[in-house]
C-alpha cells in the first residue's frame, strides 16, 4: 500500500451552518454539527496547504456561501494557487458572486443541488421557492463562464421525475452532464428514511429510468453512487459471473473506498477527520496539529486505510455469496452508519442483499451493449503509457508534467505494483501488445525489476522514456530481455554544464552518460532524446556527434512544450521562437541528416516535415499519433489521456482501485468524442491542414489545455501560421 | 500503351511544388491533398494531352538515371491512379 507524500485534496466544510434544511440532509443530528471556526483559522490553514503542496480543495456545508467572510477565504486561497470546488445548494448564487467566482480564476467547479424538473418535486424535502432560487443561482453561474455541475438526488418523491429532469437539465439548459445519487443513510436522511430513501422497488424503477436516460445521453448521466452506479456495477458483476472470472478489479476486499489514501476532510470547527461523512472520527485539529504529520501518522488513519486488505470472505455474510470476488464492500462511512463499523461492508449497496429483498436489477439497454461491442471491434488498447512515478530524480526546467524532484532518502509515491498488475490484466483482453515506462523517472520505482518482470513474462512490446540516470547494467539487461525493446534517454547537450542547467542537478551529465554506455553493453542502440531551446540550441551537431561516439541509434529534437514548468520557459524567453525552430527543423531535417549514419527525428508537426523525408526512401518515416490506441495510468493509479491528466484534471478518466479499464476504454466520454472528431472536428490552422489525418492536431492533450478545447488547433501551428511561417501548400485552400 | 491515348491533367488540381523537389497535388473540390515525389512531378508535368505515355516514358529515360526496366509498368499505374482519382483524363479526340 503505496500513500501520497501529501493529500491530493481536502474536503472542506467551511460552515456548518445553511440556509435550508433539507429533509435528507447528510448533517443535522450528526457529529457534524459543529460551530464554525473563525476565518483566521481558515487562512492559517491555507497557508499550511500551500506548504504542503496541496492544491485542491472542495468546499462544502452546511451551505458554502451562507458564510458572509467567504469571498475573503477564497481570494486568500486563490492567492496560494489554490483551485477549489464548491456543493452549494445554489440559493444563494447572485450574478454578483458568480462574477467574483470566475474572476478568481481558480474555481473547478460549482456544483448545484437540483432534485426536479418542476418545483413540486425539487421543493418537496428542500423548501418552498427553493427550486426557482437554485436554478436562478445554475443561470448566473453559466452566464459568468463558471465551470457549473449538478448533482440530483435521487427520493421517492422524484424517482418519477428523472426523464424530465435529464430533458431540463441537458435539452433546454443545455448543461454538458449530471451525475445522480440518492437519497442515503447520513444525518437527517437517516431519522426520515421511510420519507426519503427508494424503496427496493422504486430502487429497481430508477435504474431502469436512468440506464434508458444513460443510452439516450451517453456519459452526459453520470453516478459514482446510488442507483445508475449500482446498476452498472452490479451489471458487471453479472457480466463476470457469467465468464467465470477470478477477479473483478479491486474486488474480494473492503476496496470501495479509495479516499483515505488521497485526500482528508475538515469539519466546520476545525476537526480533521477522513470523510465528512464520517465525521466522528477524529484525527486532530487545524491550527494545532500538523496536518502532514496527521496524514503520514495517525493510527486511526492508518487503520482505515489498511480497510483494502480485509477479504470480505472474512465475513459471514459474504463468504457464501456469489459476486464476493467481484465486490468491494462499498461505502466505509455507509457501513459504519448502518453496522456502526466502519471496517464491515456495508448492506446498503450489497448486489445480494438488493436481490433478496425482491430488487430486480432491469437488463441493460441494447443500445449500451452495442456501443461497446462496436468501440471494441474499431479501438483495441494497443498500448499503455505508465507514469510510474510520481516523483522524478532530475528538476528538468522544461518539463511538461512538473513531477515532484526526489533527491536522497525522500520518496515520492509511485504506482501501487497491484494496481500495475491489475491494469494488465485487464487490459490484455482489450487487445493490449504493448507498454511505454515513462514518468516522472520510470527507473526510480520502487519495484521496477518486478514491473519489468511482469512485462516480460506477458511479452508484451515495451518502450521506455528515461533520463538514464538510475540506469543500472542490471536494469539494462532486464530492459534487452523485453520484447522488442526500445529504450530513450534525455540528454540535452554533449557538455555537462548546458546538460545539467537544463536537469537541474549537477552530476547528471556523467550519470545519463554511464546509463547510455550501460544500454549499449546490453546490445540496444537507444535514442537520445534533447529538448531544444536558446540555451543548448548551438549544441545540435555536437549531440549528434557524441550520439555516433557512444553508440546510440537514434537522436530526437522535442520541441520545449508550453505546459507546467516548459510554459515558465516560454514565459521568460528561454524557449526559441518558432521563426528559429522552423529554420532548425529544416536544417535537421536536410543538412545534419545527410551527414549521419543516425536516423535524426525532429519533433515538429508533419505539416513542416519535408515530403521526401515523410514518404521519401531516404527519409525517416511518418508517425501517426497512436491516440487511439492508448490510454494513460498516472502514477496514483487513475486513468488519463496521458500524463497531461496531472495537471488537467479533466483528462483523468477514473481510476485503476475504483473503476473498470473496459469501462474507461470503451464509455469515457472525452475518448469516444476522439474517435468520433479526430481530425474532422480540428479547429483553427489543424482543421486547415492537409496533413490533419496524419499528424491528428499533432497533441491533443496540449492543444486542450492551451485552448480549452480537444479541437483546438496546436500551438505552434497556430503561431507558424500567424507569423507567416506555416507552408502554404499543406493548406487546403 | 500508345493506344491508351494522351493523358491530360484535371485543369482543377493544383501542382504545389515544394523546396525538396517533392510537391503536393491539391484538388480543391475535395479539399484533398497527395504527395508526389520528383519523378512523379516530372510525369505530371507532361500530362498535357500533347505527349502520349510513350513519349513520357521515353523522356524519362533521357533525363533520369537508373529508370528500370519495368518503368513502363510504374508510369502505366501512376496514371492510373490518377484517373481513378480524378486527377487526370484522357483528351477526347473530336474527328
Amino acid at each position: 500500500m503505496e500513500i501520497l507524500g501529501s493529500p491530493e485534496s481536502i474536503d472542506i466544510a467551511i460552515t456548518g451552518r445553511c440556509n435550508l434544511k433539507c429533509t435528507y440532509c447528510s448533517h443535522f443530528t450528526s457529529e457534524g454539527d459543529v460551530d464554525d471556526v473563525p476565518a483566521d483559522d481558515w487562512y492559517r490553514f491555507f497557508e499550511e496547504l500551500d506548504l504542503c503542496g496541496v492544491r485542491q480543495v472542495c468546499l462544502q456545508g452546511g451551505e458554502p456561501f451562507f458564510r458572509s467572510d467567504f469571498a475573503e477565504i477564497i481570494r486568500f486561497a486563490a492567492a496560494r494557487a489554490i483551485r477549489f470546488s464548491v456543493l452549494s445548494n445554489g440559493t444563494l448564487i447572485t450574478d454578483e458572486l458568480a462574477a467574483f467566482l470566475s474572476s478568481t480564476g481558480s474555481c473547478n467547479s460549482v456544483q448545484v443541488s437540483i432534485d426536479g424538473s418542476i418545483p413540486t418535486t425539487h421543493d418537496s424535502f428542500r423548501g418552498h421557492g427553493t427550486f426557482r432560487r437554485a436554478l436562478d443561482g445554475l443561470m448566473a453561474l453559466l452566464r459568468h463562464g463558471v465551470p457549473a455541475a449538478v448533482r440530483v438526488t435521487i427520493h421517492r418523491r422524484n424517482v418519477d421525475d428523472l426523464e424530465s429532469i435529464a430533458a431540463l437539465l441537458l435539452d433546454e439548459i443545455g448543461l454538458p452532464g449530471f451525475s445522480t445519487n440518492s437519497a442515503s443513510h447520513f444525518g437527517l436522511c437517516r431519522k426520515n428514511a421511510d420519507q426519503v430513501q427508494l424503496t427496493v422497488e422504486e430502487r429497481s424503477r430508477a435504474m431502469r429510468t436512468l440506464l434508458k436516460l444513460k443510452e439516450r445521453y451517453g456519459d452526459r448521466i453520470s453516478a459514482t453512487a446510488g442507483p445508475l452506479a449500482e446498476a452498472v456495477a452490479w451489471h458487471e458483476m453479472e457480466s463476470a459471473l457469467r465468464q467465470g472470472d477470478r477477479r473483478l478489479g479491486c474486488g474480494g476486499y473492503l476496496t470501495g473506498c479509495g479516499g483515505p489514501m488521497q485526500s482528508l476532510a475538515v469539519r466546520a470547527d476545525g476537526v480533521i477527520v477522513p470523510c465528512l461523512q464520517l465525521p466522528h472520527m477524529e484525527l486532530g485539529r487545524i491550527s494545532t496539529d500538523d496536518l502532514l504529520h496527521v496524514w503520514r501518522t495517525n493510527p486511526e488513519l492508518d487503520r482505515l486505510r489498511r480497510r483494502v486488505e480485509i477479504p470480505l470472505r472474512s465475513f459471514a455474510f459474504c463468504r457464501s455469496c456469489e459476486y464476493v470476488d467481484y465486490c468491494t464492500g462499498n461505502c466505509p462511512a455507509a457501513a459504519h452508519t448502518i453496522e456502526h463499523d466502519a471496517w464491515r461492508p456495508s448492506p446498503d449497496a450489497c448486489y445480494r442483499h438488493f436481490k433478496e429483498s425482491g430488487g430486480q436489477l432491469p437488463a441493460m439497454p441494447a443500445g449500451l451493449v452495442d456501443e461497446a461491442e462496436h468501440d471494441r471491434s474499431e479501438f483495441p488498447l494497443d498500448q499503455i503509457y505508465f507514469y510510474l512515478t510520481r516523483g522524478c530524480n532530475l528538476h528538468c526546467r522544461h518539463c511538461w508534467i512538473e513531477p515532484q524532484f526526489q533527491a536522497g532518502e525522500r520518496t515520492i509515491p509511485s504506482l501501487d505494483f497491484d494496481l500495475f498488475v491489475s491494469v494488465l490484466d485487464q487490459a490484455e483482453v482489450l487487445g493490449l501488445s504493448g507498454v511505454k515506462l515513462t514518468g516522472g523517472e520510470p527507473l526510480i520505482h520502487p519495484r521496477i525489476l518486478d514491473i519489468l518482470e511482469e512485462i516480460q513474462r506477458r511479452e508484451l512490446c515495451l518502450s521506455v522514456e528515461t533520463n538514464g540516470v538510475a540506469c543500472t547494467a542490471e536494469l539494462a539487461r532486464k530492459i534487452s530481455v523485453c520484447k522488442d525493446a526500445t529504450v530513450s534517454v534525455s540528454l540535452d547537450a554533449a557538455d555537462a554544464e548546458t546538460h545539467e542547467w537544463m536537469r537541474g542537478v549537477a552530476g547528471s551529465f556523467e550519470a545519463a552518460i554511464t546509463g547510455v554506455k550501460h544500454l549499449v553493453d546490453a546490445n540496444f542502440r537507444p535514442q537520445l532524446i534533447m529538448t531544444i531551446c536558446k540555451r543548448n540550441r548551438d549544441g545540435i551537431e555536437p549531440l549528434v556527434r557524441l550520439a555516433e561516439s557512444i553508440g546510440a541509434g537514434s537522436v530526437k529534437f522535442n520541441l520545449v512544450q508550453p505546459t507546467a514548468r516548459g510554459l515558465k520557459m516560454h514565459d521568460d524567453g528561454e524557449a526559441l521562437s518558432v521563426e528559429e525552430l522552423v529554420r532548425i527543423g529544416r536544417w535537421v531535417e536536410t543538412k545534419l541528416s545527410a551527414s549521419t549514419s543516425l536516423d535524426l527525428f525532429f519533433d515538429h508537426p508533419a505539416a513542416f516535415r519535408p515530403m521526401s523525408r515523410l514518404f521519401g526512401p531516404a527519409g525517416n518515416g511518418c508517425h501517426r499519433c497512436g491516440i487511439f490506441g492508448i490510454l494513460g495510468v498516472l502514477g496514483d493509479g487513475s486513468f488519463a489521456l496521458c500524463g497531461i491528466g496531472e495537471t488537467v484534471p479533466e483528462l483523468v478518466f477514473g481510476h485503476a482501485a475504483r473503476d473498470r479499464l473496459k469501462d474507461v476504454w470503451h464509455n469515457c466520454s472525452v475518448l469516444r468524442e476522439l474517435r468520433q472528431g479526430l481530425p474532422s472536428k480540428l479547429e483553427g490552422v489543424c482543421g486547415r491542414c492537409l496533413m490533419k489525418h496524419l499528424c491528428l492536431g499533432s497533441c491533443v492533450a496540449s492543444n486542450y489545455q492551451r485552448g480549452g478545447r480537444l479541437w483546438s488547433g496546436y500551438w505552434y501551428c497556430e503561431e507558424a501560421l500567424a507569423r507567416g511561417l506555416f507552408p502554404e501548400t499543406r493548406l487546403n485552400v | 500503351m500508345s493506344e491508351r491515348g494522351k493523358p491530360i491533367v484535371n485543369s482543377q488540381v493544383i501542382l504545389r511544388e515544394e523546396f525538396d523537389d517533392w510537391a503536393i497535388l491539391f484538388d480543391p473540390v475535395t479539399c484533398t491533398g497527395y504527395g508526389l515525389n520528383p519523378v512523379s512531378v516530372f510525369i505530371w508535368k507532361r500530362l498535357d494531352g500533347r505527349h502520349s505515355e510513350d513519349e513520357i516514358l521515353r523522356d524519362l529515360k533521357s533525363r533520369c538515371e537508373n529508370v528500370p526496366d519495368d518503368a513502363d509498368a510504374h508510369l502505366r499505374e501512376f496514371i492510373d491512379r490518377l484517373v481513378r482519382r480524378g486527377l487526370a483524363g484522357y483528351e477526347i479526340s473530336t474527328t
